[in-house]
């Protein structure tokens, strides 16, 4: 087994780090979601499902401020 | 090391495999310190408390304003198998700024405050020491997670 491999985080990102980060949570939150609702565990699914929707909001504020200097 | 570098200590190859961490169930905390004790993977059994040979709490910036005594929550914190890896990932650690927030934060110690000995994980560099007062401190985790393991 080789591990642990660890990941350079970042101190105070900016916004196109921020939603990088954004995307790749909300699939990492998928795979957890999924565990949650197999193991029947409802008190994790609702904070991860909470979570996910919170980083969702952030990526669609993001969009609509895109959308607005595009438009 | 550079700022937002995270490194996982040579005893948690240990603890995990003696089941003192569950990282998906446990509560895993990061403690601010400041900057008395410079971590390195080989940091000789790390806690946030007595019990082991370095005791980082000794070392913990002055809790006030926004940050609280013994550190923010990695909250939904998960472990998941992505890619024929299993990854630790958690929600992202945010202070808001506050006049009373401590003002020499070095180092972020990643611990398991479930583990009755609260044995540490792993460290954060914050690059240099961060004045939480004057503005917001956020640690945003790798995209790939916090940590990870696969077959060699």
């Amino acid at each position: 087994m080789k591990g642990p491999k660890t990941y350079s985080s970042t101190i105070n990102p900016n916004q196109e780090q921020i939603a990088i980060r954004d995307i790749a949570r909300i699939e990492r939150l998928n795979s957890a979601i999924n565990k949650a609702t197999n193991s029947g565990n409802k008190e994790k699914l609702e904070a991860l499902t909470k979570e996910k929707q919170r980083r969702c909001q952030s990526l669609k504020a993001l969009a609509d401020k895109i959308y607005q200097i595009i438009n | 090391m550079a700022a937002g570098d995270v490194v996982f200590f040579d005893q948690w190859l240990v603890d995990v495999q003696e089941g003192v961490h569950n990282m998906e169930t446990d509560v895993i905390k990061v403690g601010f310190t400041d900057g008395t004790t410079t971590p390195a993977a080989t940091t000789s059994d790390p806690r946030w408390g007595a019990g082991g040979t370095t005791n980082f709490s000794s070392e913990e910036v002055t809790p006030g304003g926004n940050y609280s005594a013994g550190g923010p929550t990695i909250a939904n914190n998960s472990v998941t198998l992505t890619g024929g890896a299993g990854v630790f990932d958690g929600d992202d650690i945010s202070v808001l700024q506050n006049a009373s927030n401590p003002t020499n934060a070095r180092w972020g110690i990643i611990y398991n405050d479930t583990a009755a000995g609260k044995n540490a994980l792993g460290f954060v560099d914050y690059g240099a020491s961060i004045d939480m007062s004057a503005g917001d401190f956020s640690i945003a985790w790798n995209a790939s997670g916090i940590e990870s393991m696969n077959q060699a």
